[in-house]
């Protein structure tokens, strides 16, 4: 993955082509490793390695934007030129000039041998899960991800580095480990996932077994039938509902008027046991220190026993609220606006069986696919149990259950949570498992 | 580049792939978003080169932006010692089922070419259209996107076939956020995510923009002051959208060779008998229009449903071995940076007969449109798609929208209930974008069809 110095180098020559009244460039891109399973076999074995130079001009109170995969620099010139050419194409609309120079920590967290890492060595972390798998008699599925630089889920190129005009230059390379370990057991599935940046200290053997148990644990299902229950959301099904809920703490889709926190701001919305928080900076998550628009991110509340206490702000909804930005703005101009991206909701101090423990009749729901929004305004989700689904009867697990279709909004969740566990990091979220009640299946 | 494709193909024989194939991608785009009166114009530009190699049933790939010749030799190596550590575990040895060899040349057929239109003139469009939809009251946030693609990719395969594919792809959509009183209604045209046809800057002209945005605009506010959807079962007419929308998810997904489903191979009858469906590899002006897929194989006419009844896959060159058929040439990849799984090309309905207004003639029930969130399970046996709109139809009149209807049940029943599909004056090319598997890739689907009518389908209220 480019090092700084190469970065910069870049980044030079962009600017020193810039004819614009202002320029931003961001590095994205690196390195991806991926391998994927499905039905017990090996279906993909691959790496890709790319970056994208994104360049916006600033003209006249407008912005355009070119993007290039060619980094000499001949490519990097004509991007240049393009972006403004895109500028100028564009009414003057009063943007923002882009801001000045800030310092940010250094990355820490970097490890050459899971950028590089050789398609051998990625076979030798998924074998544990196909091998553990067959001598079950189940079938491994899923994805093991080993990345170096900011390449996303979607092939989108994310954030790498950051310069401007005015200065302003972050660099942040890092990489990411990932196992989505996925067992296929009869009528039923398991599933548990494994992170990490270091490649000597990754362990994926918890979440093997784990999503092992689940699945052989969920061989035989039996129907349940549409009502209300009590349920244990485990934190992965609890995070699809968080994140759910982040759009709604942008403040430009509060004063746009379709979030539910609008008319809402110090007011409750959840029980009191709830804090919700944006932290990139909790050690579950490992977070750049810069947003989109190269402002230092913040710790952000969201809200605070129950009642809404923040809102995520880009530099321009910042300044038409008069408040600082906070740090959450997506790479610009971008469709969403500033919404939080490092989710934490704080937990209470039990385990998921003290959880269990506490259900007379209820189910346990290990995650949640198929998330569809249907009403935005109330965050009303429908969506499918998945990978292990159980029936709880006196506070034990009695046996496995076909996949439920829930309707729920994800408010309702905050408010019916009664009892909160330790929190984990699940599908990028920092979120406890809840004990909700009232939990909606439908038919 | 052809020359590059080939000896990335050598390179990974030599490196002890059995079969390898490699791909040069060069793309061009150009996106204009017009946001509650918001300008921005992003241009794009990339080019890259994928290898993908087979060894004993094992898969390798790599793909690297540089099309440097020392790259493309690593990256080819790379490929073939993925596909030696995957045969350990490989879902199988076989063959490769053979196919029809794509042409040496494609091109989509395009009467304007959108990157020579001037940037002020798409602007002046978009923004106008986005305009439009504001002027309707409650309206908080209209988007007014285009989006123009050019596409040129080069594929090269051990087997000696080699192929050059230029697609012109041109999207447009407008989505409409209204808002009042805590409730939210939102309205996309022609759907969500936008249109995409196979075309060029002519493709957007004929949309009339500006007049779908308007109307856009209207039923979104209008739909604040709407009752909710009563539940009931009812019988509905489908908007060609939102039945492209449903039969894209329901049975399209469904013939895919790697998708788990009950629909391929099924005993009972999927559909009704005005139900026949058709890959079609030529329907004019539809994305899935591809001449030649990312395998090098031409994509075959083929009879996916007949009279309700399935008879055929969609495949690529694996999946048909497995199947003992030859390929379907459905294989596609999203760009250059990752290998093709299979994916629909186009789907196209045999037409029946009238065009919408006969259909409603006859209906006490919904007319539905706009499809909002879709969800099925695992194993695709039920589903829920919800409606931005509906309007009450009593004796063949269009009376007031409703908000909030969704129509649910089993995959299976649902196509049973079709009672009648528009003629071929109604037909309309529904081009959709289209996510599928983990990680998601993305290619633009074609669905050629009518307005549908079904009979006696659960009808549900999302959101009491």
């Amino acid at each position: 993955v480019l090092g700084r110095d190469e970065v910069e180098a870049i980044f030079k020559t962009a600017l020193a082509a810039s004819r614009a009244d202002d320029l931003e460039v961001v590095l994205g891109g690196g390195r991806l490793n991926l391998v994927r399973l499905d039905e017990g076999a090996v279906r993909e074995n691959r790496s890709e390695t790319w970056y994208e130079l994104r360049v916006r001009a600033f003209s006249r109170g407008a912005v355009g934007v070119a993007r290039t995969g060619r980094l000499d620099p001949e490519g990097v010139r004509a991007a240049v030129a393009r972006a403004l050419e895109a500028a100028k194409a564009a009414p003057p609309q009063g943007i923002l000039p882009p801001p000045g120079p800030e310092s940010f920590p250094e990355p820490t967290r970097y490890d050459p041998a899971v950028a590089g890492m050789p398609p051998a060595a990625r076979l030798g972390v998924v074998a544990p899960l196909l091998l553990e798998a067959r001598r079950h008699g189940a079938r491994a599925s899923g994805t093991f991800v080993a990345r170096g630089g900011s390449i996303g889920a979607g092939g989108t190129p994310g954030l790498l580095a950051i310069a401007n005009s005015r200065g302003l230059f972050a660099y942040h390379r890092r990489t990411r480990l990932r196992l989505d370990a996925r067992v296929l057991a009869g009528e039923g599935s398991g599933w548990a996932e494994a992170e990490g940046w270091l490649a000597r200290s990754f362990d994926p053997a918890p979440a093997i077994s784990r999503a092992l148990a689940k699945a052989l644990a969920a061989r035989v299902r039996r129907a349940l039938p549409p009502g209300e229950y009590d349920a244990v959301l485990e934190p992965a099904a609890l995070a699809t509902f968080l994140r759910t809920l982040a759009p709604h703490f942008s403040a430009r889709a509060v004063e746009e008027g379709w979030s539910f926190v609008t008319g809402r701001e110090g007011r409750s919305v959840a029980r009191g046991n709830v804090t919700l928080l944006d932290d990139y900076t909790h050690p579950l998550h490992d977070g750049i220190p810069f947003d989109g628009e190269g402002v230092p991110r913040r710790r952000l509340p969201l809200i605070i026993r129950g009642i809404v206490r923040g809102l995520a702000t880009s530099r321009e909804m910042a300044r038409r609220l008069g408040v600082p930005p906070t740090g959450h703005a997506p790479l610009q101009p971008a469709d969403g606006d500033a919404i939080p991206q490092h989710l934490v909701m704080l937990g209470e101090d039990r385990s998921v069986e003290d959880l269990i423990a506490s259900v007379e009749r209820g189910i346990l729901v290990t995650r949640l696919w198929r998330h569809r929004v249907l009403r935005p305004e109330r965050a009303l989700c429908t969506g499918l149990s998945r990978d292990g689904t159980y029936w709880i009867e006196k506070g034990k697990v009695r046996h496995a259950l076909a996949d439920l279709r829930y309707e729920m909004s994800a408010f309702d969740i905050l408010a019916y949570a009664t009892l909160l566990s330790r929190p984990e990091r699940a599908l990028g979220v920092v979120a406890p498992a809840v004990k909700v009640r009232r939990f909606r299946i439908v038919g | 580049v052809k020359d590059l494709a080939q000896s990335a193909v050598e390179e990974a024989r030599r490196a002890g792939a059995v079969y390898a194939d490699a791909r040069v991608l060069e793309r061009s785009e150009e996106r204009i978003e017009v946001r509650n009166g918001r300008v921005f114009c992003d241009l794009r530009e990339e080019r890259g080169l994928a290898v993908r190699a087979r060894v004993r049933g094992g898969w390798g790939f790599a793909a690297t932006a540089s099309l440097d010749a020392g790259d493309v030799r690593r990256a080819a190596q790379e490929a073939a010692a993925a596909a030696h550590a995957a045969a350990l575990f490989a879902a199988g040895a076989g063959n490769l089922a053979g196919g029809p060899r794509g042409p040496a040349r494609f091109e989509t057929r395009v009467e304007r070419d959108p990157f020579a239109v001037p940037l002020a003139e798409k602007v002046a469009l978009a923004m106008s259209a986005e305009a439009a939809a504001r002027r309707a009251p409650s309206v908080r946030m209209a988007r007014c996107r285009l989006r123009f693609l050019r596409d040129r990719m080069v594929i090269a395969t051990s087997e000696g076939s080699a192929s050059e594919r230029i697609l012109h792809l041109a999207g447009a959509g407008v989505r409409v956020v209204a808002a009042a009183d805590g409730r939210v209604e939102v309205r996309t045209v022609p759907a969500g995510g936008g249109g995409v046809w196979a075309g060029g800057y002519e493709v957007v002209l004929r949309l009339g923009l500006s007049d779908l945005a308007a109307r856009a605009g209207e039923e979104a506010s209008a739909l604040l002051a709407a009752p909710l959807c009563p539940e009931g079962v009812r019988d509905v007419v489908l908007d060609p959208w939102i039945a492209a929308r449903l039969l894209h998810e329901t049975l399209g997904h469904a013939l895919e060779a790697d998708v788990p489903s009950s629909v391929r191979g099924a005993k009972e009858p999927v559909g009704s008998r005005v139900l026949t469906l058709f890959q079609d590899p030529a329907v004019d002006g539809a994305p899935g229009t591809i001449g030649v897929d990312d395998e090098g194989i031409a994509p075959q006419a083929l009879t996916l449903i007949h009279e309700g009844a399935p008879t055929a896959a969609l495949t690529d060159r694996e999946r048909a071995a497995s199947l003992g058929v030859r390929s379907a040439g459905a294989a596609r990849a999203e760009d250059f940076r990752v290998p093709p799984t299979v994916r629909m090309t186009n789907l196209a309905v045999a037409p029946g007969r009238g065009d919408l207004e006969a259909m409603l003639a006859d209906l006490d029930g919904l007319y539905l449109a706009g499809a909002r969130g879709y969800s099925v399970d695992a194993a695709r046996a039920t589903f829920r798609l919800s409606a931005e709109i509906a309007w009450e139809v009593k004796k063949g009149k269009r009376g007031r929208p409703l908000r909030g209807a969704a129509l649910c049940g089993l995959v299976s029943e649902v196509w049973r209930a079709l009672e009648a599909v528009g003629g071929a004056e109604s037909m309309a090319v529904a081009g959709l974008w289209c996510d599928k598997g983990s990680p998601p890739q993305r290619v633009a689907v074609g669905h050629r069809l009518g307005p549908v009518r079904l009979r006696k389908v659960a009808v549900l209220p999302a959101g009491r």
